[in-house]
Formats: C-alpha cells, sequence, structure tokens
C-alpha cells in the first residue's frame, strides 16, 4: 500500500482532498454536456416535427437495453467498491471486472445503431443519401446533434471502462486502495447519469408510436 | 448492499416506465413527464450511488454549485428563446 503524499498531513486528508476534487471535475462535465442540452431545446423548439420524427426513427428498443445495460453496470461497480471497502477484494474484483463488461457490450450496442445509421445514409452535418431523399427540414439538425451527443458520451463511456479495467486489475494484484476505486466509480455513476437523460431525448419522446 | 439493491431496483422499474408511458400518446405531456422520470433517476444515482446522503459537506457544495451553474447557464439562454416570441426588439 502506498503511503500519502509528502504535503497531505493524513492519508485521509488527501482522500478527501481527492473526492472534493473529483466533484469539482464532475461538476465541469456537467456544464460540458449543458451546451449540447441547451442546443437540443432550442432546435427542438425551432423544428419540433423534424425532432419528433428523428426520435420515432431510432431504434427504442435498443436505446432502452442500453438504458438498462448501463444502469446495471452502475449498480455493479456501486457494490464493488462496498465490497472492497469490507475487505472482500475478489468479489470486488468479479463486481468491477463485470461492469467492465457490460460498459464493453454498450458500446457493441451504440457501434452497431452506429452502422444501421450509417448504412441508412444518416452521417453528421446532414450529409447522405437520407437527407437528400426527402428528410424533413431540421432532421439534419437532429442527427448532427444525436452524433455529436452519443458520440461524446461514448467517449466517456470508453474512457471510464479503460479507467474501471485497470483499476479491476490493480483490486486483483491487490494494490488498490478502496478511496481511489472510489473515484472511478464516481466518474462511472456520472457517465451513467448523463445518459439518464440522453436516453428519453434521443429515443423515446417521438410522439405517439406508429 | 441492501442499500444499492434497492435503488438499483428502483432505478430500473422507472426505466420500464419512462419506456411504458412512452409507447402511449401523451401528446404535449410526453416530454415533461419522461424528463420528471430521467429527474428523479439521477437524483436516485447522485444520492445512493455517489454517496451524497453521507457526503462532507464540501462535496455537497460542489455537486449542488455545478447543478445552480447548470440552472443559471442554461436559463440566462433560454431567455433568447422564449423572448424572441414576445418582445418586438429581438429579431424573430
Amino acid at each position: 500500500m502506498a503511503e500519502h503524499a509528502a504535503h497531505f498531513e493524513s492519508l485521509a486528508r488527501q482522500q478527501t482532498a481527492a473526492r472534493f476534487a473529483m466533484w469539482v471535475f464532475l461538476a465541469s462535465e456537467l456544464l460540458l454536456f449543458a451546451g449540447l442540452f441547451f442546443l437540443y431545446m432550442c432546435y427542438r423548439l425551432y423544428w419540433p416535427a423534424a425532432f419528433a420524427s428523428g426520435v420515432g426513427h431510432n431504434h427504442a428498443l435498443l436505446g432502452t437495453v442500453n438504458t438498462i445495460v448501463l444502469i446495471t453496470a452502475s449498480i455493479t461497480v456501486a457494490m464493488g467498491l462496498r465490497k472492497l471497502q469490507h475487505g472482500a477484494p475478489r468479489a470486488a474484483f468479479r463486481l468491477v471486472a463485470t461492469t467492465v463488461l457490460l460498459a464493453g457490450l454498450f458500446l457493441v450496442v451504440k457501434l452497431t445503431e452506429y452502422g444501421v445509421h450509417i448504412d441508412e445514409g444518416i452521417l453528421p452535418g446532414g450529409r447522405g443519401r437520407y437527407f437528400a431523399e426527402g428528410a424533413l427540414p431540421g432532421e439534419a439538425a437532429f442527427f448532427t446533434l444525436y452524433w455529436l451527443t452519443t458520440g461524446l458520451h461514448a467517449i466517456h463511456v470508453t474512457v471510464g471502462a479503460g479507467v474501471l479495467l485497470v483499476m479491476a486489475w490493480r483490486i486483483r494484484r491487490g494494490t488498490l486502495r478502496a478511496a481511489q476505486l472510489e473515484l472511478g466509480a464516481l466518474y462511472w455513476h456520472l457517465v451513467d447519469a448523463i445518459w439518464i437523460f440522453l436516453w428519453p431525448l434521443y429515443y423515446l419522446t417521438g410522439g405517439a408510436p406508429k | 448492499m441492501r442499500t444499492y439493491a434497492i435503488t438499483g431496483a428502483a432505478l430500473l422499474a422507472l426505466t420500464l416506465l419512462s419506456y411504458g408511458v412512452s409507447r402511449l400518446d401523451l401528446g404535449g405531456a410526453e416530454m415533461p413527464v419522461a424528463m420528471a422520470i430521467a429527474t428523479v433517476k439521477v437524483g436516485l444515482v447522485a444520492v445512493y450511488f455517489m454517496h451524497l446522503r453521507h457526503a462532507p459537506a464540501g462535496e455537497r457544495l460542489f455537486a449542488l454549485s455545478g447543478l445552480v451553474m447548470y440552472v443559471v447557464l442554461f436559463g440566462i439562454a433560454a431567455t433568447d428563446v422564449f423572448l424572441r416570441r414576445t418582445t418586438g426588439f429581438l429579431p424573430q
């Protein structure tokens, strides 16, 4: 186990400072997504029919499966942290590794969806066959925002999964403190929280189903 | 562990509820209902999974200030969108 850094008077102080800094970072992450949520509101007010049509075009069931996957991943990392805090590293390893696998599953589903969009000619910036063949005005804005926002989120999922993968490895080797896992878990929960809002905005609110 | 299991079950139940109501024809209530359910879910994540319930004051303060800054920035910018329709001095 590593000792605390020289400029902290105790390990407990260092851990409190690290958790506080993590919250500062998470607050800044929230504001990073704020701009994208704001553009969504503006454009949806300008083009309500196009946005409803775009949402209706997205695959609600795949989006819902991914929501369940991410929430389950949040449950497993929270439980893994509790196990590590209570001196059960083997169980902690299994739970955190499960979180990483679920993150991978999320990305597989998301990339499959992106593949379908590319096949349909729905590309960022209103390029592609879909828009050339008479989509509603405003659908290009919807799908460009969709690519930007879900893409930025998918990058966050990838980073979170990478961090938790390294942490799982260190739990197995017995070199990870629970306070360190807590920082990774906090980040993961934020990624989950962002998706909890993206899911209804991009998959569910398409008006009456056809 | 019990707390996490209950919170997780509540989150999954709210997810199914949100999916279920999205298949109904709610008209103008669709977006407010979806956002209300999402807000409750994120609240559960923050309070129980992210431990804000037992967090020191400093952490709670920063979580709260992030939320306040979000609402303030979003709110100020949103005045533009809504005032364009009701005032004469902004471009239509």
